[in-house]
């Protein structure tokens, strides 16, 4: 593991935003991870949780109890600590997931075929070929960010978010690929959709893989999508 | 002990403080919309300050108890009346079984706070009982109420309860809904990628509470403001957080938000502060002011004095019922 350089913004009141890198990479995700353990293990009263993401920490502490400097310099302390303390990767699972790639539960489809100047196969083919790893889990419960994906793909979000983009939805946007566990708004752009509930509360533990992970896409055809439980609308 | 939910109409949620710790499985806080006024309704019960209120939003609802017990409404004005007769709010009362509790719309504000002494007793899901429809989870299987619904009361009660009179809140503290609101801001994230042009256009422009506001995210229209790159990979996002999308209309992450988001944020709204936006309704006018994380958290200090204030102003009432 290389030396960490890090630096740091205002995230609110309550928060310091922690950037290792300017891209996501597979060390990064290891950096990110062992320092986010060494906070949790270091018991602070005023830690509240804290958010891992590509390249980033979010670092959330209650206001009322420290301040600023405090959580910034306990910062420094623990990049001083992961730079000493060098550990290696450990096995990481691969999970295949099933997608009904169409017009019909992909409505970007076309529209990302015509702006990568790609034929529809081509751009399921490029969105199949490639073995991601799961770099973040947010913006939804069990929504899982996938990196990283071919430049080929490469597109920015939607100019304005969809109100209402349905569960299993198998989307991309920049370096990135993720299914849509729930019905929320989303601004990235859909392909197809994967029939697999992925998010369980009830279930221990609520998901099916996590952060470190590996997964792959395999394309299913509309009756296989309908057998395994999904949803037309 | 229960109550029943005999119609609803609008949004109403059960809620409480909100679920901490499982950020890395992608589940976000929830908690009631506006905490302060939530606080104040546990307060003047007596409840623990982990007891579930229910939220109502713009709604229309009437319950029905089913044995004697206390109550209170806090929050956005409207009339709240017990088998017809009219109740104040911000001040608790005792029903008896079979007594219905009406609230109408509300004439001023968003949102009303049902409270009953112990708490509502929904399940616990991941430490909480707070309502995320978005994700499914709290109230019943993550639900909006709906008409026969059954809350069951619990018992986050402090003290001997039947020692409780009932009390009200001193008029002084009772918040007021204005048409025009003003947030504090604490610069951060992407800030830099604002030009000062921008940012003065920000702080000097009014911006009007879009009619796609939600527990999510409060979406505003007004001056579109531009940001140097909209390239940027996504990161976790706090409460109150300002998302600047490539349309430029502003939007203010509230409590339902998602934890990780790749738009660019201005800064970040203080969270006293949204409880006013909480209470706003669309066309409320909207006002950023930037603050120093210094005199944030002076703020908040400031906050909770005022906060221990109006609990020792609370006023026992003479009559047990009122």
């Amino acid at each position: 593991m290389t030396d960490h350089n890090l630096s740091w913004v205002v995230a609110g009141e309550g928060g310091v935003l922690v950037y290792f890198a300017a891209q996501p990479s597979d060390q990064v995700l290891e950096s990110i991870q062992l320092f986010r353990q060494t906070l949790n293990e270091g018991d602070f009263d005023w830690l509240v949780d804290s958010i891992p993401s590509f390249t980033s920490l979010l670092i959330e502490f209650d206001p009322m109890l420290t301040d600023y400097l405090t959580v910034t310099q306990t910062i420094m302390v623990i990049a001083e600590q992961i730079n000493t303390n060098k550990k290696g990767a450990r096995e990481k699972a691969l999970i295949e997931l099933p997608v009904y790639y169409s017009e019909e539960t992909g409505p970007d489809l076309l529209s990302v075929a015509s702006q990568t100047k790609m034929t529809v196969d081509s751009v399921i083919a490029c969105h199949m070929n490639t073995v991601y790893r799961v770099h973040a889990v947010g913006f939804a419960p069990g929504f899982t960010y996938l990196g990283t994906l071919n430049a080929a793909l490469v597109l920015p979000r939607l100019k304005t978010p969809r109100l209402k983009v349905p569960k299993g939805s198998v989307a991309i946007a920049e370096q990135q690929t993720a299914i849509y566990p729930q019905q929320s708004p989303g601004g990235w752009h859909i392909l197809g959709n994967c029939p697999l509930s992925l998010f369980d509360p009830e279930s221990q533990p609520p998901m099916r893989f996590g952060i470190g992970d590996q997964v792959k896409f395999k394309s299913i055809s509309r009756q296989q999508f309908i057998d395994l439980g999904g949803v037309l609308s | 002990m229960s109550l029943l939910v005999l119609d609803i109409v609008g949004l109403g949620l059960i809620q409480d403080q909100g679920r901490r710790g499982f950020y890395d499985i992608g589940v976000t806080v929830g908690g009631a919309m506006d905490m302060d006024t939530h606080n104040m309704a546990n307060c003047l019960l007596n409840n623990v300050k982990q007891a579930a209120t229910i939220e109502l939003s713009l709604a229309i609802a009437k319950f029905k108890a089913t044995e004697t017990m206390r109550l209170c409404v806090c929050g956005a004005e409207s009339n709240l009346t017990v088998n017809g007769q009219k109740q104040a709010l911000w001040q608790t009362f005792v029903v008896q079984a079979g007594d219905e509790i009406e609230i109408h719309l509300p004439q001023k504000g968003c949102r009303c706070y049902l409270a009953v002494a112990g708490g509502f007793d929904t399940p616990i899901i991941f430490a909480s009982r707070s309502t995320v429809v978005r994700e499914k989870l709290g109230g019943f299987d993550g639900a909006p109420l709906r008409r026969g619904d059954e809350l069951i009361i619990g018992n986050g009660q402090q003290g001997v309860p039947q020692l409780i009179k009932n009390r009200q809140y001193n008029q002084d503290s009772i918040p007021q809904y204005p048409s025009k609101i003003e947030l504090r801001v604490v610069l951060g994230y992407q800030q830099d990628s604002f030009s000062n042009v921008e940012k003065r256009l920000f702080f000097s422009s009014v911006y009007e509470v879009s009619q796609h506001s939600d527990r999510m995210g409060y979406r505003l229209n007004g001056h579109p403001i531009a940001c140097d790159s909209y390239k940027l990979v996504s990161e976790g996002i706090c409460l109150g957080a300002i998302q600047i999308p490539a349309d430029g209309q502003p939007i203010v992450l509230m409590r339902d938000r998602q934890t990780i988001g790749g738009y660019p944020k201005i800064g970040v709204v203080l969270s006293i502060d949204l409880n006013k936006l909480a209470q706003a309704t669309p066309g409320c006018k909207v006002y950023f002011h930037p603050i120093t994380i210094e005199d944030a958290h002076n703020a908040l200090h400031l906050h909770r004095a005022m906060t221990e204030r109006r609990l020792k102003l609370i006023k026992t009432l003479s009559q047990d019922n009122s």
